[in-house]
């Protein structure tokens, strides 16, 4: 076969392959362009199996300038990094004389050429000189630079609640609003990345939807949601969930109730509802879950006094008094950090708290002051001034923590996991404040009884954390007062006294929140708002 | 090959890749902790021996002077400052060691050491930034009677001596044998250098004034 001939059937070829049609793609394939300049969906089209967008759409979007050198047969496409040399039915191209291979070889179709969409990540972010970021899963292609946090969707239904559950990866502050009975959560971002949305069948919530601009969502909401609280916890991988629970009208909790008449505190008290099925959504009093920390263990006596008595024993003691009297007097729940005379690490204390997403955090210690002057109950909260700079501005922060529907909400900035608790020192010291002055009626008070300092077990602690010193025991009358259970009786009520008086200040704070007439901006912080 | 042998040549695959994964972040985590058990970190990580010897030492010669040293006063609910003479040092270095020592001494009654008898100072270390590290005998925690409120006297007694007589000394860190430790008896957290606190100081201590003015200059 002759040269000529040759080229001729290659032409008739190569002719014929441009003349197969190629098929647009159902609108759902299409690309979600994302850029500074807003956003915009392209059209694909399948040809020869492979996915192809057009040129021009591509050379229009990442400002690149597009040639066609007919002589040397060769399509280029320069942009701000480098130039693009593709070849007509070849499957080959050369960025900046570096060779890729591509799923699909260029192609003509009508007065447009056609590329393959593999170019985009293979090709056209080095030659654009911009970053390119093709999200195959959600079909987006982030040009430049844009923020497209991904979010994840659930919802859950329970009776009379529902909750919404939004994922965000990486975390972007966030609005929401309500108009018409439907909520719009927006993002600080560009756009959002919607990997997963929830399928909802009516009740509290009956539709979900991606907000107009692509930058949040939208909720529609039945009839019967009353109110809803929004919560967020931003978590160290720097993502953040947010959670929005929707409350039927029945469910709303009424307003905290009047602090009750003084009674005998030996007398039982009605629980508060517990709402085992669905825990997260349990609404009792602003504290739920106390944490007791037993000081010392093991072979850590602790203090000891002169007829014996060791440190260690009585904090267990009185922990497990505590545990009794706060579980059948208020309803909450009690974790102790040790159940028996083990040794446990300041570490593990902490970590027993924070990981049981504990409300306050009380570790119970004896004084050893061998004078009788010194005598007496104390409480001590962190100090921070120990803690240097980056304390002090952290805790200048004032983001007050706020128990919330859910339990799990606090916030959590990038504050070091071993100084957690500098968040909290202001509230540590309103409930030891509280305690001393329970404390007070009751027993004698050191003749310093409250003290801010670097206590090693507070400062990981999570949530408002105080250590009580309960008396001393080098002082020999007050050994004997400490072994006495009508003494220990008066301790323990007076600390549960305080922590139900904590409670219930919270409790009433929570009341003071901003209205779903008022769209809210609820970055940060935790709120709860109700349908006028 | 039948279905069968290629499936299980892909498990086998898949296997080994898992196996090679799993190697791999062993590689890692060995490097890590070799990286963290061999780099020098902190200051019982060994401090640099010129910090040691006075070398990193911001202030100069000083002379024979009276200092402010701390002790529990008589009913226990405090610490009182006390003059306390000490000679002249040529390096703030001398004078820290000068001090501590004075300091760990028992007071004339009716005052009480807010440290355990045999507590004996054992090296002082000096950063540039204004950082002291106490190195003291085991004496300190193993003889202390315990309690926040005894931990916190014998704690800032030190402290206070130290960064309210030298002016090269900010903060003090207390170590227990040549090692860093949590706490002396369970409570005060001494995993950092402690800053000058007269919190535990009654208001009317001439210490409090001496604090406030040098504060002030
Ligand atoms: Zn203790």
């Amino acid at each position: 076969m002759g040269r000529p001939l040759a080229t001729l059937l290659a032409l008739a070829l190569a002719a014929a392959a441009g003349a197969a049609p190629a098929r647009a793609q159902a609108d759902s394939d299409a690309v979600t362009v994302i850029s500074p300049a807003g956003r915009e969906r392209i059209a694909v089209v399948a040809a020869d199996g492979a996915q192809m967008l057009a040129l021009d759409d591509l050379a229009r979007l990442l400002r690149l300038d597009v040639r066609e050198d007919s002589r040397a047969g060769t399509l280029s496409a320069t942009g701000g990094g480098g130039v693009l040399i593709m070849t007509p039915g070849q499957q080959i191209a050369s960025v900046d004389g570096r060779l890729v291979s591509l799923r699909a070889a260029p192609r003509r179709d009508g007065g447009r050429w056609l590329v393959p969409l593999d170019l985009l990540t293979r090709a056209l972010g080095p030659v654009s000189g911009q970053p390119l970021e093709f999200r195959a899963g959600s079909r987006l292609l982030l040009v430049g630079d844009v923020r497209v946090p991904r979010v994840s969707a659930a919802y859950r239904a329970g009776p009379e609640r529902g909750r919404l559950s939004l994922e965000l990866t990486p975390a972007a502050a966030h609005t929401v609003a309500s108009e018409g009975g439907r909520l719009a959560i927006a993002f600080d971002a560009d756009a959002i990345d919607l990997e997963r949305a929830p399928e909802l069948r009516g009740g509290l919530a009956t539709r979900f939807g991606l907000a107009a601009d692509a930058a949040g969502v939208t909720l529609d909401l039945g009839p019967e949601v009353d109110s809803y609280d929004v919560t967020r916890e931003d978590g160290p991988g720097g993502g953040a969930t947010l959670r929005i629970d929707l409350l039927a009208r029945r469910a709303v909790p009424a307003a905290a109730p009047a602090p009750a008449p003084a009674e005998d505190p030996a007398a039982p008290r009605p629980l508060p509802a517990r709402t085992d099925l669905l825990p997260e959504f349990s609404t009792g009093p602003a504290v739920r879950l106390a944490v007791i920390d037993p000081g010392h263990g093991g072979d850590d006596h602790g203090s000891s006094g002169v007829s014996g008595t060791l440190e260690k024993d009585v904090t267990l003691a009185i922990a497990r008094q505590l545990r009794d009297a706060i579980e059948s007097r208020i309803g909450l729940r009690v974790i102790l950090t040790r159940e028996r005379d083990e040794a446990v690490a300041p570490d593990t204390r902490a970590a027993i708290a924070n990981n049981n997403k504990a409300d306050v955090f009380i570790s119970l210690h004896v004084n050893a002051s061998p004078r009788p002057a010194a005598a007496g109950t104390a409480v001590y909260y962190l100090g921070i001034d120990e803690y240097g700079a980056e304390a002090r501005e952290i805790a200048d922060r004032r983001i007050e923590p706020v128990p919330i529907v859910g339990g799990g909400s606090r916030e959590i900035d990038l504050v070091r996991w071993d100084m957690a608790q500098i968040r909290y020192v202001g509230q540590s010291g309103r409930l030891a404040g509280m305690l001393e002055e329970e404390l007070g009626r009751r027993v004698a008070l050191s003749p310093r009884p409250a003290h801010q300092a670097p206590l090693r077990v507070l400062v990981g602690a999570n949530m408002p954390a105080v250590l009580v010193e309960l008396g001393s025991l080098a002082d020999e009358d007050e050994e004997e007062r400490l072994a006495s259970a009508l003494f220990q009786a008066d301790l323990v009520d007076a600390i549960v006294t305080g922590i139900r008086r904590y409670s219930e200040d919270l409790g009433r704070a929570r009341q003071f929140a901003p209205r779903l007439a008022a769209p809210g901006r609820a970055a940060g912080a935790v709120s709860r708002v109700r349908e006028p | 090959m039948t279905p069968a042998t290629r499936s299980r040549r892909r498990r086998r695959q898949r296997g080994r890749r898992a196996l090679y994964v799993l190697l791999a972040v062993a590689v890692l985590l060995a490097g890590l902790w070799a990286a963290y058990t061999l780099l020098p970190r902190g200051p019982s990580g060994a401090p640099d021996p010129v910090d040691a010897a006075g070398g990193g030492d911001r202030g100069g010669p000083s002379p024979a002077s009276t200092v402010l040293l701390f002790y529990i006063d008589e009913e226990g609910t405090a610490l009182v400052s006390r003059p306390v003479p000490v000679p002249a040092a040529d390096t703030s270095l001398v004078r820290a060691r000068l001090i501590v020592e004075r300091q760990l001494e028992p007071p004339e009654p009716p005052l009480f050491s807010p440290f355990p008898a045999g507590t004996a100072l054992r090296t002082i270390y000096l950063t540039p930034d204004g950082d002291a590290f106490v190195d003291l005998s085991r004496h300190a925690s193993d003889g202390h009677p315990g309690g926040s409120l005894d931990e916190l006297f014998t704690v800032y007694a030190l402290v206070n001596a130290l960064a309210l007589n030298v002016d090269a000394i900010d903060a003090v860190q207390i170590l227990i044998e040549g090692r860093e430790v949590d706490t002396l008896t369970g409570h005060v957290d001494l995993r950092r250098p402690l800053g000058l606190n007269l919190n535990w100081v009654a208001p009317e201590d001439p210490a409090v004034e001496l604090a406030a003015r040098e504060g002030a200059s």
